[in-house]
């Protein structure tokens, strides 16, 4: 196995933000090897340090560079001595594992909870002897007799998916024209949406209230559906139309001289070319919908319409609060979100991102 | 938020290409009367097109100001299509208008309804008597006195001796000054420290986790961890020799609103982390590298070359975590109920909002006085982003 010398470990890899996979530090330089097998001396303006003096001549004739490269000049013990981590690197990745552990504890001990008795959780979920492992609490929790949670994920899903999809379809077809069409008051609704994203949802609630009450959609499905709509628009257009600006007018320039009207425009090259924006808005949409307390708590009031967040907190009881119970409830209402988040961190992070810093 | 490009879009420079200056004036000129919009015509905000045509067209004739171009085609790219855009913007443009209407009015009219008609009212009502859910007659700011001398709101008494319950909005802002500072330096430590691992993007996503999970949950999750038998707070504390600290530290008057602070801390972290992450992304590693070369160490690296590329995201960063807290609903109401804990010690304004518009007795002219005073206290920091870019 020929290792490649001209590897230098004080190049870390700085650029490869979010492609990088998660292997061992250091030691990595073995799977090196496979792409320095072959004879071509590959040009690495960096290595110099360990680079037989000859290769850094310029201009070799053709004829004297070798058929292969030039053999190790180092043994193993120097080249191990060289490329294990330093000890301050050690360090580091030590202390940031520790931190990201650390991070998570709560929600180990909440999933450590959900899967025991209580007598064991209040004797401490961190006590690993004599664990039993149950999935009672969890069935308890779908059958929660207030508000069966089984019925409240179908909800939190019934509110949640068009909230989403809508607001997806209308965000898209309002951005369009904030940032390609100039028209009266766009500073003015510009303005009313910066408004509305820094206003805290309680502003809304009462005015939204009234509304679907003399309308007679309060406490139904499409109420909620409506004022999660109407909240989330404003985000969106804003985050689509700053991702259309983007996009260089110039295709829709040819296509309007073909004589394409501005909707087969909008269809057939607006929409397919902003697909990873609409995903962000999708992910994002759909955690904030799905994660929504207070507009639950506000507008749907018969239990048998309770989304899951609204659930949990009346699983809390009276006196001895059941652990076992909050903590499966928790976390059969969180594991939707996280695992979409997980799927596609990506879109996740970048609309994130570009939705606030930009 | 991203004004500037806004600028580009509306500054009608696509129109007039020989105006090339910014807008910054204008669109400030036309900030100011969104308010009157908003509260007047919020359904009908798109039939005054006629109307305010002429308001758009105004500034751009005014405009003198600063320049806040950022990226200026090339003239002859936005020249090309000069004379067809003059004589499509003088000649009356059936097509265009209709589909104007077609893609804004579903979306806009949604928009309306239910986010700018709601703030206009209770910007309104916020002026109103109320009976129950029903308007009343004028009664100018007696709602926003009576709102002020509410000690629910602020306790002058306790607030002088720094005693809890101190009143919805003091805590709020104790909470802001404590959990703002906190989330954003280890957002930024956590940042830095991840930024050249192997395996950064599942640290950094174990980190995130929390801002991913209903809010409602990181409330249970205080409650579990700070439970006198079952936490691990406390256990920790009875590991370290603290014994006699164990308590239920959500329900300690005193201290209950620290421990539900680390909690937002916790969250909130993952979030700045985040925004770091990707300002230290664009930094330019050569930059870096150079830096090492010509013999900086760590610190220096950090304050000459890293920080100023960052600094801008700390606005963003603060400012977001500002109205994250200001919004703060969830983690209170699942540690302490619609009261803000016992005998509302760690209550915030979106509780008091709460209880008093939907629980009795029922006071819908405060509960929209209170959240009022949290727009108030975040529109001008948002619009302070708008205009940063």
């Amino acid at each position: 196995m020929t290792e490649d010398d001209t590897t230098d470990d004080s190049i870390e890899d700085p650029t490869d933000d979010g492609i990088d996979e998660p292997s061992a530090s250091g030691t990595s330089d073995e799977t090196d090897g496979g792409d320095g097998t072959e004879p071509e001396p590959v040009a690495h303006p960096d290595g110099g340090a360990s680079t037989p003096a000859g290769a850094r001549e310029q201009y070799i004739p053709a004829a004297d560079i070798p058929d292969s490269r030039p053999a190790r000049d180092r043994d193993w013990a120097v080249w191990l001595r060289d490329h294990a981590p330093s000890l301050r690197r050690t360090l580091t990745y030590a202390v940031a594992i520790g931190v990201a552990i650390l991070w998570i504890v709560p929600f180990i001990g909440l999933f450590m909870a959900s899967l025991r008795p209580l007598s064991e959780i209040i004797g401490g979920w961190w006590q690993l002897e004599g664990m039993t492992l149950t999935l009672e609490n969890y069935q308890r929790a779908w059958e929660y007799q207030t508000a069966p949670l089984g019925r409240a994920l179908i909800n939190t899903m019934i509110v949640t998916l068009p909230s989403v999809l809508v607001v997806m379809l209308l965000g898209a077809m309002a951005a369009y024209p904030f940032a390609r069409f100039e028209f009266p008051l766009k500073t003015v609704i510009f303005f009313a949406i910066l408004l509305v994203m820094a206003a805290p949802p309680e502003l809304v609630a009462m005015g939204n209230y009234n509304t679907l009450r003399n309308t007679g959609m309060f406490d139904t499905y499409m109420g909620l559906i409506l004022v999660h709509i109407g909240w989330g628009l404003g985000w969106v257009v804003l985050f689509l139309r700053n991702y259309l600006l983007g996009i260089p007018e110039e295709l829709e320039e040819a296509a309007r001289i073909d004589g394409a009207s501005r909707f087969q425009i909008f269809r057939t090259i607006i929409l397919p070319l902003s697909v990873p924006a609409l995903v962000s808005v999708a992910v994002i949409q759909f955690t904030w919908v799905w994660n929504a307390f207070f507009f639950p708590l506000v507008f749907m009031r018969s239990p048998d319409l309770y989304l899951a967040p609204q659930v949990l907190p009346l699983m809390r009881g009276r006196l001895q609060v059941d652990w076992g119970l909050v903590a499966a409830g928790s976390i059969m209402t969180m594991v939707v979100p996280i695992v979409l988040f997980l799927l596609l961190e990506r879109y996740y992070t970048r609309g994130m991102v570009a939705a606030v810093v930009d | 938020m991203d004004l500037r490009s806004h600028l580009d879009a509306v500054g009608l420079d696509r129109l007039w290409p020989l105006s090339t200056s910014g807008d910054g004036d204008a669109t400030a000129g036309n900030g100011t009367s969104e308010d009157e919009d908003a509260t007047a015509g919020n359904g009908t905000s798109e039939d005054e097109n006629g109307a305010a045509a002429n308001e758009t067209n105004d500034p751009a004739q005014t405009d003198g100001g600063s320049t806040v171009h950022s990226d200026p085609g090339p003239p002859s790219a936005s020249g090309g299509g000069f004379s067809r855009r003059v004589s499509r913007r003088l000649g009356i443009d059936h097509e265009k208008a209709t589909a104007l209407a077609i893609f804004l009015l579903p979306g806009m009219t949604l928009f309306a309804i239910f986010s700018i008609g709601p703030i206009a009212y209770s910007a309104v009502g916020s002026f109103f008597s109320w009976d129950a859910f029903t308007i009343g007659e004028f009664v100018a700011f007696e709602n926003w006195i009576a709102t002020f001398r509410d000690p629910l709101i602020i306790n002058w008494e306790n607030l002088r001796e720094f005693r809890f319950p101190m009143g919805a909005l003091p805590q709020n802002l104790l909470w802001v000054v404590i959990h703002v500072p906190l989330s954003t330096l280890l957002g930024l430590g956590l940042a830095l420290l991840f930024a050249d691992l192997r395996g950064r993007r599942i640290l950094r996503s174990m980190v995130f986790l929390g801002f991913t999970t209903p809010t409602i949950i990181i409330g249970l999750i205080m409650l579990f961890i700070y439970d006198p038998q079952a936490g691990i707070f406390n256990e920790l504390l009875r590991v370290i020799g603290l014994e006699a600290q164990v308590r239920n530290w959500t329900q300690s008057p005193q201290v209950a609103i620290y421990a539900l602070i680390v909690g937002g801390v916790w969250v909130q972290t993952g979030f700045s982390m985040l925004l770091y992450s990707s300002a230290l992304a664009a930094v330019d590693p050569s930059l870096i590298e150079s830096a090492k070369i010509d013999g900086a160490g760590r610190i220096r690296r950090f304050r000459d070359v890293i920080w100023p590329q960052v600094r801008p995201v700390t606005a963003v960063v603060v400012i977001m975590g500002i109205i994250w807290v200001l919004r703060m609903f969830d983690i209170v109401y699942a540690a302490g109920g619609s009261a803000g804990g016992p005998n509302h010690v760690y209550s915030v304004l979106g509780i008091e909002v709460y209880r008093a518009a939907f629980e009795p007795p029922i006071q819908y002219g405060n509960a929209m006085v209170v959240a009022l005073v949290e727009l108030l206290i975040v529109a001008p920091l948002a619009l302070y982003i708008a205009r940063m870019r």
